[in-house]
């Protein structure tokens, strides 16, 4: 993989909510093929950050370049941005009137063009990759949430982006249905996808990440690589939260 | 109780209700229309969000039977001239509008917000993500409320009478005013206006029901 050039660039990010300073000067990198996993208490600014990569959120100040396109107030950057850049979220937020399968197919059909055909050949494989083929014309409420939010990210990589976006994926889910959308986030590491993953799950870090990002207070604390930011952290404030997050 | 004025007279009353209901038809599909596009604008900015909350405020926050005298006595006096009809309808279908906005736009806006993101995510547009995603779901949101508006107007028509737009009522009156038979006669135009009400309730209730069911 040629370094050339970083598929996500931040330089000074700034953002305000009102008066409330959520994010003072990020800068970041990520590589395309990379996985970062975002970690850091609540309140931190961590989905705040991930929310500014496909501008669900505006930043106030500094740049952010995505797939060599600088997002500005131009729309059209930020559709274009957009088609690129899957996200996951806490909540699923599959579309509750429509089936697994229109849930997948809306987004290639009414953007990329596809014909119908094509979208729904390539949902039920999707849908395969991420283990419930069966459920194609259920409805999301009648999902458990581990499989709503497999069909959650089958509907993001139907689009095929570059990127995926992961905010608290399994922040929402029961206990035991944890592992499953994990397993679908290692398998979708494994095929080179770039990602960028906000979360808890300290062992899906270690295990996947190639670098782990420590925020604290609107700032980027701490870039390590898993082996040596679980084992030796240079800054306190690591240090604390490990602790209090691994027990 | 002299039974048999009401059934001389009830091929007149059932001419009455004939109007109450292209009346109420009318409102219904003329109002539904144009609160649709005044519920959309609310959600627009600028001149176009001020004209529609003017309009919707308006027309929610005047009784109805002053719009209806307004437009019919007070007109006139800066030359506009509209028949008792079109007074009448025109009022109710504005009025019905301004509540119609309100409904749409209240159920657009109850719609998580993570609806739009997951849409605008996939790389959707605003314009896209209205017609697929969430204007659908709030259809279905408003639907029992629409059908209460909707029974609440086709009882309102009944307001057509007081500048004498032949419906209902008005046909009550006159056969009251000839017969004297007030007992009688305002019973049946009561059961009249029930016959076609009451299964508006019903619908509404089944939908509420079957809506809720569907959208834990």
């Amino acid at each position: 993989m040629s370094r050339t050039d970083p598929i996500i660039l931040l330089q000074g990010v700034h953002k305000w909510f009102g008066r409330l300073h959520v994010l003072r000067g990020i800068d970041l990198e990520v590589w395309p093929g990379e996985v970062v996993v975002i970690c850091g208490p609540s309140g931190s600014g961590k989905s705040t950050l991930i929310r500014c990569i496909n501008r669900l959120e505006r930043h106030d100040r500094g740049r952010i370049v995505v797939d060599g396109i600088e997002l500005t107030d131009d729309l059209r950057h930020v559709d274009a941005v957009r088609r690129e850049v899957g996200m996951v979220f806490q909540q699923f937020n599959l579309f509750p009137h429509l089936t697994v399968l229109q849930n997948i197919t809306l987004a290639p059909v009414l953007v990329r063009k596809w014909p119908r055909e094509q979208a729904e050949r390539v949902a039920r494989e999707l849908l395969e990759r991420v283990g419930i083929p069966e459920k194609a014309d259920r409805y999301p409420s009648q999902l458990s949430g581990g499989q709503q939010q497999r069909v959650a990210i089958a509907r993001a990589l139907a689009m095929q982006p570059k990127i995926m976006l992961f905010d608290e994926p399994t922040s929402a889910l029961d206990p035991e249905m944890i592992q499953e959308v994990l397993d679908v986030m290692r398998d979708l590491a494994r095929r080179g996808m770039t990602m960028v993953v906000v979360t808890h799950e300290m062992g899906f870090a270690r295990e996947v990440a190639d670098r782990i990002v420590f925020m604290d207070e609107g700032t980027v604390v701490e870039v390590a690589p898993p082996a040596t930011f679980f084992t030796s952290p240079r800054h306190d404030r690591t240090r604390a939260f490990l602790s209090k997050i691994l027990r | 109780m002299r039974w048999t004025v009401v059934a001389a007279n009830l091929p007149y009353l059932l001419g009455g209700l004939q109007g109450t209901v292209l009346l109420g038809l009318l409102v219904l599909a003329l109002g539904t229309l144009l609160g649709f596009l005044v519920g959309l604008a609310r959600l627009s900015r600028g001149v176009v969000y001020a004209a529609a909350t003017a309009f919707v405020e308006l027309f929610r926050d005047t009784p109805l039977i002053m719009q209806i005298f307004f437009l019919f006595f007070g007109l006139p006096a800066v030359g506009i001239r509209l028949s008792a009809f079109l007074a009448a309808s025109v009022a109710m279908t504005f009025f019905a509008a301004a509540n119609t906005a309100e409904i749409v736009r209240g159920a657009i806006q109850s719609l998580p917000r993570g609806q739009w993101e997951a849409a605008r995510s996939l790389g959707l547009n605003r314009s896209q993500t209205l017609r697929w995603v969430i204007l659908p779901q709030a259809l279905r949101r408003s639907l029992p409320p629409l059908m209460g508006l909707f029974t609440t107007l086709l009882k309102d028509t009944s307001l057509a009478a007081i500048v004498n737009v032949f419906e209902l009522t008005t046909a009550g009156r006159r056969v009251v005013e000839r017969t004297l038979a007030s007992f009688e006669i305002w019973l049946t135009v009561a059961a009249l206006y029930f016959l076609v009400c009451y299964p508006l309730s019903l619908v509404t209730q089944r939908l509420e029901r079957r809506l809720v069911a569907e959208v834990p």
